[in-house]
């Protein structure tokens, strides 16, 4: 029976090397294309970095020339991005834990209405959240912006969490409200350091919805100059002309980049089995 | 050092049946009482009402005279093991012995030296800077123990310490926890499902059915002088035998009839069964107390019986028997073999048979 077996693992192969090369390609070749040099950029028949002169003139072409704000856009983009993963993580942390371990009145109706306002898309809420901010005095800055993620944000965040929490034994709490914790300390202490590899990934994708958000970015920071602006809608505004598309290139990669890197120091924390050990033998 | 008393506790949790009904009992200082019962009785929630994890619905708990009901987990300076150890997975050992107190804020000097000593005490001292899951079974349940005692806790609780351990080790554990237990002279509460576990550890013996507290008493009480037939099917095993019988009036004497035979009404009951109208009765008689071809019985209480299945256990034999119809279980000694077919004489020790009300299921006296 060895040969079956061996049969259906080298189509596994096969099928997993096939979607890789789809999945991969477009990247490699943004990656490939930003740093060729211009007269090479439309050659069809350069496909390998060894055909062609590598160079870093777009990227500081980009930063020099095309988007003389890349930095500071680049720079508003990590602030709003952080701000909104630490509000996010802050407000469901606490919701997620009452859903999974408290019970009160009303519970079900949090916890379905969450998963509803889930479902919602974006551009259902965009126009009530604008003009609900508006009327509070925060639409137009980047707090503002901050706080209108959270619609969008603390539902799946909150979601995810609670769903995390259930999978911690509530005996290992327990423990340690025997031991002379309070809840809070019984969170702190236990929970949290438990919930680490799912922070980890709760934190990456808010980071990633809230990097490439355009729809909110661009209605809440519509006043602001162009400079103030996130770098999705900051990037999108400036048409490509040809003679500036290296330089496009370049910059979408310098988009991509700290969700690459986010991913790969992410990626240490999302190891699964930190509960191990914890309960039966 | 603690005196625990619950008084008509109830705990109700929304079920047509409370868990707890009217629970009530009082442990002197420095016992190690057992709660025994099946599965799903209530023992967790007695013993989660007295650690703070749950509320009574009812009635008071007192901790050396104090009603804790609200006070929470950690004004009651308890210490409990669970059933799953619960470990903290995140710290190494001797974190999770430390714990305890950190959260108190004993000294870290003190902090050292306690963790040491009782990682000698329950035989971890390698073990300190492992994880738990890079530990065994019965390392886990050391470590769950040491981070219990390490704090030198007024009442220590345990739930089902013991049921996750292969067999072997679990027998071990019962001595050494025995020990432990006298070493530190603290109160305790044990819950199990197991009634040799019961039988074999505790000072007193609590039985529960079905959230009701059946009969407290030493394991020898329990084991002679069951109140009820509950009580007297759950402990001993194999299990007390129980048939229905008959109170039927031969030869200016009273017998207990069922299917062909009868037996005389052992002379210590004869005056309990005259309060007995016709609803009927239950025979009960132990395994052990069925004697294979008796030599000092009086006749009446010698019937010819048949073999059906023998299990020879070594020291004993599990020895399955009819007469007519009636099945029985005995331990009858290995000296001989018991052929299925084999024909014999069963004595039934009328010291230990005892009669149960038919309805109430209480033992007559
Ligand atoms: N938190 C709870 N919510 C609802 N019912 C519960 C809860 N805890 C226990 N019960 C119920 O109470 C009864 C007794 O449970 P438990 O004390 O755990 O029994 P045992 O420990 O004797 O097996 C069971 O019927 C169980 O389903
Ligand atoms: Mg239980």
């Amino acid at each position: 029976m060895n040969w079956k077996k061996n049969f259906k693992n080298v189509f596994v192969a096969i099928g997993i090397s096939f979607l890789l090369i789809i999945a991969l390609f477009p990247f490699y070749w943004l990656a490939f294309s930003s740093v060729k040099v211009l007269t090479d950029l439309f050659e069809p028949n350069v496909i390998f970095p060894w055909e062609t002169t590598l160079t870093l003139f777009n990227y500081e072409f980009a930063v020099t020339k095309a988007y003389p704000s890349l930095i500071s856009l680049f720079l508003n983009s990590l602030y709003i991005s952080i701000l909104s993963v630490v509000l996010t993580l802050t407000i469901a942390t606490f919701g997620a834990y009452a859903v999974a371990r408290m019970k009160f009145r009303g519970k079900a109706l949090i916890t379905n209405s969450i998963l509803l306002i889930y479902t919602f898309p974006g551009i259902i809420m965009i126009i009530p959240l604008f003009v609900l901010a508006s009327k509070l005095g925060f639409a137009g800055n980047m707090t503002g912006l901050a706080i209108a993620y959270l619609a969008q944000t603390v539902p799946v965040a909150l979601y995810m969490m609670a769903g995390y929490f259930q999978t911690i034994p509530a005996e290992i709490e327990e423990a340690a409200l025997i031991d002379g914790c309070s809840r809070f300390e019984v969170i702190r202490k236990i929970t949290l350091p438990l919930s680490l590899p799912t922070i980890a990934s709760i934190s990456l994708f808010i980071f990633m919805i809230v990097w490439n958000e355009y729809l909110f970015a661009r209605t809440f920071l519509l006043t602001l100059s162009s400079d103030q602006f996130t770098l999705a809608i900051g990037l999108a505004r400036k048409t490509a002309h040809l003679a500036d598309f290296g330089a496009y290139l370049a910059s979408a990669m310098i988009l991509l980049t700290p969700v690459i890197i986010l991913y790969l120091l992410a990626e240490k924390y999302m190891v699964k089995g930190l509960t191990a050990g914890a309960v039966k033998g | 050092m603690a005196t625990i008393r619950f008084e008509k506790v109830v705990k109700d949790f929304g079920a047509p049946e409370p868990a707890v009904k009217d629970f009530s009992m009082e442990i002197p200082d420095q016992e190690f009482l057992v709660v025994v019962g099946p599965s799903g009785c209530g023992k967790s929630t007695i013993l989660r009402m007295l650690a703070g994890l749950e509320t009574p619905t009812n009635g008071n708990i007192l901790i050396d005279d104090q009603i804790v009901n609200f006070l929470s987990p950690k004004q009651r300076d308890i210490a409990m093991v669970f059933q799953s150890y619960a470990l903290y997975p995140h710290k190494n050992v001797r974190d999770n012995l430390s714990f305890p107190l950190m959260v108190s804020k004993v000294p870290k000097e003190e902090i050292r030296s306690r963790v040491l000593e009782t990682a000698e005490i329950m035989g971890i001292s390698e073990l300190l800077d492992r994880k738990p899951k890079e530990l065994s079974g019965g390392q886990r349940q050391r470590v769950a123990l040491g981070r219990a005692i390490i704090r030198k806790p007024r009442v220590f609780l345990m739930d089902e310490p013991l049921s996750n351990l292969d067999a072997k080790l679990r027998v071990k554990m019962r001595a050494e926890l025995k020990k432990l237990q006298r070493r530190l002279k603290i109160t305790t509460l044990y819950v199990t499902h197991d009634q040799v576990e019961a039988m074999t550890m505790g000072d007193r013996i609590v039985i529960v059915d079905n959230g009701v507290l059946q009969q407290v008493g030493s394991p020898h009480d329990i084991f002679y002088n069951p109140v009820n037939k509950f009580v007297a099917g759950f402990i001993g095993s194999p299990p007390m035998n129980f048939n229905n019988v008959k109170l039927v009036e031969q030869q200016g004497k009273i017998w207990l009839s069922f299917f062909a035979m009868k037996l005389p009404v052992p002379e210590r009951l004869e005056k309990a069964i005259l309060s007995v109208k016709d609803e009927g009765l239950i025979m009960g008689i132990r395994p052990q107390s069925l004697i294979f071809e008796p030599t000092e019985l009086p006749t009446d209480y010698i019937i010819p019986a048949e073999i059906t299945v023998a299990q020879p256990r070594g020291t004993e034999v599990d020895t399955e028997f009819k007469i007519g119809e009636a099945y029985f279980m005995a331990v009858f000694p290995p000296e001989q073999d018991y052929e299925p077919g084999m024909q014999f004489k069963v004595g039934f020790d009328p010291k230990s048979i005892y009669l149960f009300h038919k309805e109430t299921g209480k033992t007559l006296y």
